[in-house]
């Protein structure tokens, strides 16, 4: 073979190999190629660096990111809110009803990734020099680059699409503190264009052993105007009870009503009960919205007499039929929509002994 | 230059021109395996069973494709060495087969593929509107023909045979290579997979199978395996409440993986479909695949057992039909009702609830004194469930 020949083919396969390697998605690249590549595909640091929150609905649950990586999830019929979760600092807290816990293990670690991941607007911008590379994870015929970080002995792996660099999956991996198996997976969705922002607009997240939900993004929105101490506030808005011997006064938190009847979520719980001295089998007077109505009380779920000796159109107040600290209004078998129609969240409602 | 060196050569000139070969970079041959994947971590299929008398061999835990979230998870399924997708013309919104078609395209002819048609209800089901939905479906499945056409969710057999135009449009797409073979998707196995063994029809069956019920079902499905039909169970995660139970997953081995076992236990069975949204859900059923139950996994079943007692309605049981003075359909209401609070399928929990006739609903259960609740052999609280079901639905 001529040395020209040799040549010609030496840069024949050159030129292959070259051409294989970038339309393959690139596989070949650093840690911090990657990692650059991957924020400016979501519009750069100059971008990035413009958005001081962010925040959008999933479901009942708005979530508030500012760029320092706090994060608020706030849920309930607005105006009411019942739980919210901070992320702030070192601390994971939740406030549900007025009962606040310092959220603990690996779920503390997710809830601090999402927090740097939405701050972030997806990207790994907020993860910089916590990543390490792990390789190429093949799903199918996709590959993606696997990069790794370890928070508090959970394993948070990212994996990125090797053709546009945005990120495609998100493992945590570690024990529950009762040494049983973490792992919570989130598939994202490709990210669009929404509002001059590229971000997925849907998710799939699992925790192994269950079924998973999908997480569909609306209301989204960029550089809300949030009070300055909005992200050191965890107080939830549940409204006020005052509760006096026979009597009650609180709000509603939510109500569902239907043709078979009306279920009323209030703000009583277990402690105004025993104030007010209620026994199973009082007779009370329920006053909302300038109506009057009465009810039945039954302190425990046990003590409800089947529905069949209910009888039609029978009013109760109850513990909350499925579980919960709180306390409903049932109406059985009666057409409440006029009642309904009065109600709202955090309505005024109030009961008293006949 | 020696052939050697010359090969060096020419790969460190390659790599410099690409920028390979730097520390701290992946190099696509070190890190993965020939087919771009490491090899290490995606778990495999270990069994395969033959598939009732068709000669096909089905992997023992099979792709369950109502819910997906993407198509490349299942082609992901596939490298992971499932070979059985089980779909249907309905599944989400229509999309569902289009799903399977994608995900599959490549290796349609390495993989069998399931797919289901109602017959009743607003679906025509004169001879041409069944070709015709068949003709649809392959071209959402981007193919030729369609490895096992299904009758989706088939009550009585008989009553089904009995229908001329079915029977001859089944025939007809057999004769003209579009279908291999036939069968039926049942909630009503008692009654069903006895009539399949009087019947040619069915040579592949899917029916509900699980550790909160199965085991009356069980001689029967002895009976349709021993005739050649092959044998596919569904609903085997007994109603998907592991999520608001105890004690759901352990360091051994996580409640799918246990029932998916419990399920394959029973050598009667082919193959089984868990729904697989995921990879994460891949990764967790195909580690089951070829394992015993062992009592890790026994453990858990008991645990799930103990929780969901009363909670699930083995939608098979059918007690509480016969008992009903008004005709309400209680399985199949509490069924949607899972399907809403239990399986994360909103939407077509709503659709199919919307599509039953206004008598099989709950609307005058409020008045009734409840005798569906009196003869539930699981002391189920039906009544107040179908009124909360009801509210759902309809929300």
């Amino acid at each position: 073979m001529s040395k020209l020949a040799r040549h010609g083919i030496v840069l024949s396969i050159v030129v292959f190999a070259a051409f294989s390697a970038l339309s393959s998605g690139q596989p070949d690249l650093s840690l911090g190629e990657i990692f650059t590549r991957n924020v400016q595909a979501s519009g750069g640091r100059g971008r990035l660096s413009q958005v001081q929150n962010i925040s959008f609905r999933i479901g009942g649950t708005r979530s508030y990111a500012s760029a320092n990586g706090e994060l608020k999830l706030v849920s309930g019929k607005e105006p009411v809110v019942t739980d919210v979760i901070l992320v702030k600092g070192d601390k994971v807290r939740r406030n549900s009803f007025n009962a606040i816990t310092d959220i603990t293990g690996p779920q503390k670690v997710l809830y601090q990734t999402m927090a740097q991941l939405y701050a972030g607007l997806f990207s790994l911008s907020k993860f910089e020099g916590r990543l390490k590379l792990e390789g190429l994870k093949a799903y199918g015929p996709e590959r993606f680059y696997h990069l790794l970080m370890n928070s508090d002995g959970v394993e948070v792996g990212f994996f990125l699409r090797t053709d546009d660099f945005f990120l495609k999956r998100l493992v945590f991996k570690g024990l529950t503190p009762d040494g049983d198996k973490y792992e919570v997976n989130y598939d994202f969705a490709p990210f669009e264009e929404t509002e001059g922002l590229r971000i997925p607009l849907s998710w799939f997240s699992s925790q192994v052993g269950t079924r998973g939900t999908l997480a569909e993004v609306t209301e989204l929105k960029i550089n809300q105007t949030l009070p300055e101490d909005f992200f050191d506030r965890l107080e939830v808005n549940v409204g006020t009870t005052e509760a006096s011997a026979g009597e009650l006064k609180g709000n509603v938190l939510d109500f569902n009503s239907s043709p078979f009847g009306l279920t009323i979520t209030t703000n009583w719980t277990k402690a105004d009960i025993e104030k007010a001295g209620l026994r199973t089998g009082d007779r009370l007077l329920l006053l909302v919205e300038g109506a009057e109505q009465e009810l039945v009380f039954y302190a425990s779920e046990n003590e409800i007499p089947p529905r069949e000796e209910l009888g039609e159109g029978a009013r109760l107040l109850t513990p909350m039929p499925r579980g919960g600290d709180n306390y409903a209004i049932q109406f059985f078998g009666v057409d409440s929509a006029q009642t309904a129609s009065k109600l709202k969240p955090l309505a005024a409602i109030q009961i008293k002994k006949k | 230059m020696s052939r050697i060196k010359r090969r060096n050569f020419i790969a460190t000139l390659a790599t410099g021109v690409v920028g390979l070969g730097a520390a701290g970079r992946i190099q696509a041959g070190k890190a993965v395996s020939e087919s771009g994947q490491k090899e290490s971590s995606a778990p495999k299929i270990k069994k395969y069973n033959s598939l009732g008398k068709t000669g096909l061999k089905v992997s023992d835990v099979s792709f369950g494709a109502i819910s997906l979230f993407e198509p490349n998870v299942l082609r992901y399924a596939y490298d992971c060495g499932i070979n059985y997708f089980d779909t249907a013309e309905g599944y989400l919104r229509m999309k569902g087969e289009t799903y399977v078609g994608q995900g599959l395209k490549g290796v349609r002819d390495k993989v069998i593929i399931t797919t289901k048609h109602p017959q009743g209800g607003p679906k025509k089901t004169d001879k041409a509107s069944l070709i015709k939905r068949v003709e649809d479906s392959l071209k959402r499945l981007q193919s030729d023909y369609i490895d096992i056409a299904m009758v989706h969710g088939l009550g009585d057999l008989e009553a089904l045979l009995k229908n001329e135009e079915i029977r001859s449009a089944y025939d007809q797409l057999k004769k003209d290579g579009k279908i291999r073979f036939t069968g039926f998707s049942t909630h009503n196995a008692k009654l069903t997979l006895k009539q399949a063994l009087e019947s040619d029809f069915p040579q592949v069956i899917l029916f509900i199978y699980n550790h909160m019920e199965g085991k009356e079902i069980e001689p029967l499905v002895k009976a349709v395996r021993e005739k050649g039909i092959g044998t596919v169970a569904m609903k085997i995660f007994a109603g998907g409440k592991q999520g608001k139970l105890k004690g759901m997953i352990s360091k051994e081995v996580s409640y799918p993986q246990a029932a998916i076992r419990w399920v394959l236990s029973n050598a009667d069975v082919d193959t089984c479909i868990p729904t697989i949204s995921s990879y994460s859900h891949v990764e967790e059923y195909v580690a089951a695949s070829g394992k015993p139950l062992d009592r890790a996994a026994l453990a858990m079943i008991s645990r799930y057992q103990q929780q969901a007692h009363n909670l699930y309605c083995r939608v098979s049981c059918r007690e509480c039909l016969s008992a009903c003075p008004n005709g309400v359909a209680v399985n199949d209401v509490l069924r949607y009702a899972m399907y809403f609070e239990d399986y994360g399928r909103q939407k077509e929990a709503l659709e199919y609830y919307a599509d039953m006739e206004p008598v099989q609903k709950p609307l005058s259960c409020a008045n009734c004194p409840g005798h569906c609740e009196k003869v539930c052999p699981y002391r189920l609280k039906v009544k107040s469930r179908l009124l909360h079901s009801h509210d759902i639905l309809t929300a």
